[in-house]
């Protein structure tokens, strides 16, 4: 399976990843290696298997549905990369 | 020398401290000396909390009130860094946390404080991502053993911190590998527990359905105290079962059962270095002596482990690392609007490895794909746990080799991810099926230790743990230390009880 570039940019977008040219030319390269060495799995017939999501036996947990304060509100913003409490401050989220 | 704690086990340093022969805030500070002299050389620590360890200790030498309550009281203990530890920053060795301090503490942190003081945060490769601790954005650590040599990871720092003497105790976290093989690497005792027997709650998440939280130490005994201390039910983490943990320790003095020992025998093939076959073969002998019977078996889907492995643990690795936006903590890249934030602070603040599995991970989980890699993944997911439980219908452990080699030199393996990929090889299984498994020392290559891997069915833990206990009452690989670290010259220590 080989990547071209322009699926690794695509994929970058989806991934909200700015690359840089050097690093979509080694991703293009790295990327089809690996998916190389995944490719074997193709030759397990799998057609019965259900698949195993998670190991436990567990479906849901469940709790009562209870509020209680955490605490840490000040704590949280004052290390935020961008704050004016209470609030997160964060550039223009629509053009203007 | 013996008095400074040094060379005591962690369970000989709490009961030295229960009794008072041994006050805590000595034994803290005399591992804090160690830590000065050693780490500048093995730079296993990113963060070393001095006064906050002192603290610690000496708040448990003022309190008598929980004596006897905490096995381990006093004991001091590094954590590797992708464990939150209230008001300390938490960095995963990654430039994206930068300025990152979390406000509570991941269960077993909070499990852990008050009880055993903590030493300081340990180097990881970037949100555990690696074998090597080559991917720390932060700094590579060096094997106690050999300073050219890896010291495996993700969780190099913690094992490095055991092997070296600089903590009797630490913690990491698996997710394919990252405890046992570090563990071999160092030649300490590294375990993988149950998947789901210890809260992952402040565990900064890797791959959700894969890490686990486990103990280094340096003999069973004192894996079997850390784990006791930390498993067990949490209402904070949902695949945190639900049963309460039978304590491993008191399960070290029943009486040995004479167990069957499964081989596979698609870990026993090439690719495995000879030093590392013939460690194995002796392993094999020392539990036959031990009266344990030798069966072989086979886990056919073997082959298979790695493959499924980089496409699971991506796809849940790049759902789980897309809250890393710069919007709430962490780093955040100046931006004109909110998606170029996103962009720019994720492609700044992720290393080439991290960026690698988010595409991977991303890829795989794409509209198109998804049926042929993750969903096919999951389906050869259930053959390999299959293969494992068929092999426990015969044994009640499983005996492997914990690596292919022991510890590979830097830049050997960092610029070919697949080749790198491929060191997990033996590890890698156990976590796709939740399953317990350990390493512990076996044996030498030249200078470097080699380690031997045991699986068991889910919840086995102590078993795992009662078979390496007899294994190091024969034996003392365990006892091994660094040759780096005796050479090097030692400046005399003051011991407590002993004059100025």
């Amino acid at each position: 399976m080989s990547i071209d570039r322009k699926t690794v940019e695509h994929v970058a977008a989806l991934a909200r990843l700015g690359l840089t040219g050097e690093e979509k030319t080694k991703l293009e390269a790295e990327l089809s290696g690996i998916l190389d060495h995944v490719a074997q799995l193709s030759k397990l017939e799998t057609g019965k298997v259900e698949p195993l999501y998670h190991i436990l036996p567990i479906q849901n947990v469940f709790r009562e549905d209870a509020a209680s304060p955490a605490g840490v509100r000040d704590d949280v913003l004052k290390h935020a990369p961008g704050a004016r409490p209470p609030f997160f401050v964060v550039p223009n989220v629509l053009d203007e | 020398m013996s008095k400074t704690g040094l060379d005591l086990s962690a369970c000989q340093l709490a009961d030295a401290i229960r009794d008072g022969e041994l006050r805590a805030a000595d034994v803290c500070g005399t591992f804090l000396e160690h830590i000065r002299e050693q780490d500048p050389k093995l730079q296993a620590f990113v963060t070393v909390l001095e006064d906050d360890a002192m603290r610690q200790a000496e708040s448990v030498d003022r309190d008598h009130s929980h004596a006897g309550a905490a096995l381990l009281r006093g004991v001091p203990i590094a954590l590797k860094d992708n464990l939150c530890t209230r008001g300390v920053p938490t960095t995963c060795s990654s430039k994206i946390l930068e300025g990152f301090v979390p406000p509570y503490d991941a269960t077993v942190v909070a499990r852990l404080r008050g009880v055993t003081p903590f030493l300081g945060k340990t180097n990881l490769d970037e949100f555990a991502m690696g074998s090597s601790t080559e991917n720390s954005a932060l700094f590579e650590t060096r094997n106690p053993h050999d300073p050219g040599c890896v010291p495996g990871g993700s969780s190099g720092g913690s094992a490095a911190a055991v092997a070296s003497g600089m903590a009797p105790l630490a913690l990491g976290s698996d997710t394919g590998g990252s405890i046992r093989q570090p563990a071999a690497f160092c030649g300490v005792v590294g375990l993988k527990p149950t998947y789901g027997r210890v809260s992952r709650y402040g565990l900064i998440a890797f791959a959700s359905s894969l890490d686990q939280i486990g103990p280094f130490a340096r003999t069973a005994e004192d894996a079997a105290l850390l784990l006791d201390a930390i498993a067990g039910p949490d209402p904070r983490d949902a695949t945190c079962l639900a049963t309460a943990a039978p304590s491993c320790r008191a399960a070290l003095s029943k009486p040995f059962e004479k167990l069957r020992v499964g081989l596979p025998r698609e870990y026993f093939q090439e690719g495995l270095s000879a030093p590392v076959a013939q460690a194995l073969a002796a392993t094999r002998q020392s539990l036959q002596d031990l009266g344990c019977s030798m069966v072989d078996v086979s886990l056919p889907h073997t082959d298979y482990a790695v493959p499924t492995y980089y496409i699971l643990a991506p796809a849940e690795a790049s759902s789980n690392l897309a809250r890393y936006d710069g919007v709430q903590y962490g780093l955040r890249a100046p931006a004109g609007n909110l998606i170029e934030q996103y962009l720019n602070t994720r492609s700044a603040g992720f290393g080439r490895e991290v960026k690698r599995r988010i595409m991977l991970g991303t890829y795989a989980l794409s509209s198109g794909y998804y049926d042929a890699y993750y969903l096919k993944a999951l389906k050869v997911r259930r053959l390999i746990h299959d293969d494992f439980s068929k092999a426990f219908a015969q044994a009640d452990v499983l005996l492997t080799p914990t690596t292919p080699t022991a510890a590979f030199r830097f830049g050997e393996k960092v610029s070919d991810p697949l080749q790198m990929y491929l060191s997990d090889i033996f590890t890698i299984s156990a976590n796709l099926a939740g399953l317990p498994a350990l390493s512990f020392p076996c044996g030498m290559d030249g200078h470097l230790p080699i380690g031997a891997q045991l699986i068991g069915p889910a919840l086995s833990e102590a078993r795992l743990l009662r078979i390496v206990h007899e294994y190091q009452k024969d034996t003392n690989w365990h006892l091994r230390r660094p040759q780096s670290i005796l050479r090097s010259p030692q400046k005399r220590k003051r011991t407590p009880g002993e004059a100025g």
